[in-house]
């Protein structure tokens, strides 16, 4: 492999790059709990309604795929040993992002599809072609394809893919430009973005930090060559029924993602049963909490495929579903994954240069663990009362739920901003 | 194609160190250590000449920050020459920083001279350089220090090592090319 001369050795991404997302989504996550509490009772209507929207969005992109575009800026360099293409874009596509997801937010609070939410739209669109463009570009001279950078790739294939449905959706509320009732494209839209963009990324990436952070060597090319196929297959499957008018729609889509999530799910117990690490820290339980929360929403996914409910209940079970994967899957992950990055990315700016000379903290010591403890604690039973209000239609439960995210969402941007503000000691 | 430097135009015969990399490339090695390693032993005046199909850039790069020069010149035969030199006076200032770091490698490298054991992990994907240089510390003999040819500060291994008791010291040779010494304190 090697290329003769030192291969034009990769350079971590700046500081200044990565960390403007890391909180951008700690704020995002905080305010999204937020409007969860004030509009705790609109999670008793029918899933179309503003604040649901709001908030799915403030979720999605605000707090899940600011945090991914920063991680995934930070990561790529590492996983394909080259340096990201371009800095500048990379911050061109933060600033987008953050002047856009309040604007889409903000027309989907009021349901004004008029000029702030066509903006929001256009503006986090660009953000995305500017991260796919970019990335792109870091993998193109890679003459194996790393499996890893593939499912990246296409992940933000599916997120271009999906936030122009998006706007597509947006825009025909003023101009009908899309045949049929909206409502029908809605599932589309979710699924390219859940199983095309997070799922797939949470796979390619996560199949490569879980056995660093527990320290395996555990490593399964094909099983994640049949994942990539399976989950592309399932989501094609699910688009083209539509147009084509294919049997089980739902069915055999649900089936093939459940496939590759039990295949996912196996291939982490295989990095835990050959880890080296013996004891796991408290934000690897937490991230590891989330691979098993993933089979959760599958449960919901045959429920809705079947005939045997309707109506407001399965509107309920809509919500439930969204629910778990924002902010049980999602969450639980980024809040794990959080202080497993970005205390080495601190660590690593204010340290280098003095490692191995003088005694360097360790990262870890970057982080309180009493405030994660503390945010674990309230985050579990928010998330479960809070789902167990939706499906009771309680909205004494779901403030209850709502107020104590709202905490644990604190207590999440007190550590992040510990983290970021830490000075050297040395 | 930019003029010939004045270190070229009056080179006597002796001052010329050759390095034809080629065959050393086509076994499949890396030869930057090779190439390290002359430069550190060129006499007063002395120039290194590199023969390869192509421009190293990164090469260049590296030493330019050591303070020396260089020449490209690509010949009939579809070679590439450069030419390294070190120009008087050209030293790069070593900042207190850098010095410091220099003695604190030294004095463990000194320490241990004759009791290293090596292990290059700089062709191993992520995370396996971490596992290698774990299992290498396990069957580290007491006494011995391990030493690392890595192509980056592992920053994930140092926490390991703090709770494993053991100690290292990091030196930065150029971007890409890092050397790690880790002991029993």
């Amino acid at each position: 492999m090697s290329s003769g001369f030192p291969k034009a050795a990769f350079r971590n991404t700046p500081v200044s790059v990565v960390v403007p997302f890391y909180l951008y989504a700690s704020v995002s996550f905080l305010v999204c709990t937020l409007l969860l509490f004030v509009s705790a009772s609109s999670f008793t209507l029918h899933y179309f309604n503003p604040a649901v929207l709001a908030i799915t969005h403030g979720m999605a992109l605000g707090w899940a795929s600011m945090m991914i575009l920063g991680a995934s800026y930070q990561l790529l360099p590492v996983l394909t040993e080259r340096s990201l293409w371009s800095n500048k874009l990379a911050y061109g596509s933060f600033l987008l992002a953050a002047v856009g997801i309040p604007l889409l937010v903000y027309g989907f609070y009021t349901f004004n599809m008029g000029w702030p939410a066509k903006w929001g739209g256009r503006l986090f669109l660009l953000s995305v072609i500017a991260y796919l463009f970019n990335i792109i570009r870091s993998c193109r001279t890679d003459k194996r394809i790393n499996i890893h950078a593939l499912f990246m790739v296409t992940a933000a294939a599916w997120l271009f893919f999906t936030v122009f449905i998006g706007l597509a959706l947006v825009y025909n509320f003023t101009w009908p430009i899309l045949p049929g009732n909206v409502l029908t494209y809605l599932p589309f839209h979710a699924h390219a973005g859940l199983l095309g963009w997070f799922l797939m990324l949470i796979f390619g990436v996560g199949s490569r930090l879980i056995p660093m952070f527990l320290i395996s060597k555990h490593s399964d090319r094909r099983r994640l060559q049949i994942m990539y196929v399976l989950v592309n297959t399932g989501l094609l499957y699910f688009l083209s029924s539509f147009y084509l008018n294919l049997p089980y729609a739902v069915l055999i889509p649900a089936i093939l993602t459940g496939i590759t999530l039990v295949l996912f799910v196996g291939y982490i117990y295989r990095v835990w049963k050959t880890r080296i690490r013996r004891k796991v820290d408290q934000p690897m339980q937490v991230s590891l909490l989330s691979v098993a929360i993933m089979l959760v929403p599958l449960g919901c996914l045959l429920l809705l495929s079947g005939w045997w409910i309707s109506g407001i209940e399965q509107s309920r079970v809509v919500l439930l579903y969204g629910f778990i994967i924002f902010f049980g899957w999602l969450t639980s992950i980024i809040l794990g994954m959080t202080f497993k990055t970005l205390p080495f990315i601190i660590w690593n700016d204010c340290y280098h240069d003095k490692a191995g000379v003088v005694k360097t903290p360790d990262p870890k010591e970057l982080m309180s663990s009493d405030l994660f403890r503390l945010m674990s604690l309230t985050y579990l039973p928010g998330f479960l009362f809070f789902s167990a209000g939706i499906l009771l239609a309680s909205v004494f439960l779901l403030q209850a739920g709502a107020l104590v995210l709202v905490l644990s969402a604190l207590l999440y941007n007190l550590n992040v901003g510990k983290v970021w503000l830490h000075k050297p000691r040395v | 194609m930019n003029e010939v430097p004045d270190f070229l135009k009056d080179i006597r015969p002796g001052q010329l160190v050759q390095l034809d990399v080629r065959p050393v490339l086509a076994g499949g090695t890396d030869p930057f250590q090779l190439i390290m390693g002359k430069i550190q032993e060129l006499g007063e005046g002395q120039v290194l000449e590199i023969v390869n199909t192509f421009t190293p850039a990164p090469l260049i790069t590296v030493l330019k920050r050591q303070g020396y020069s260089s020449y490209t010149e690509m010949t009939n035969d579809q070679l590439v020459h450069t030419y390294f030199y070190k120009e008087e006076g050209a030293s790069v200032p070593v900042s207190a920083a850098n010095k410091s770091i220099r003695t604190h490698w030294d004095e463990i490298n000194d320490r241990f001279s004759d009791n290293l054991v090596f292990t290059d992990v700089r062709h191993l994907e992520m995370p396996e350089p971490m596992i290698r240089i774990l299992a290498d510390l396990d069957a580290l003999p007491e006494g011995k220090a391990l030493f690392v040819y890595h192509k980056k500060l592992p920053v994930f291994l140092l926490p390991e090592l703090a709770e494993r008791k053991f100690d290292y010291r990091v030196n930065e040779i150029a971007p890409g090319e890092v050397h790690l010494l880790i002991f029993r304190p």
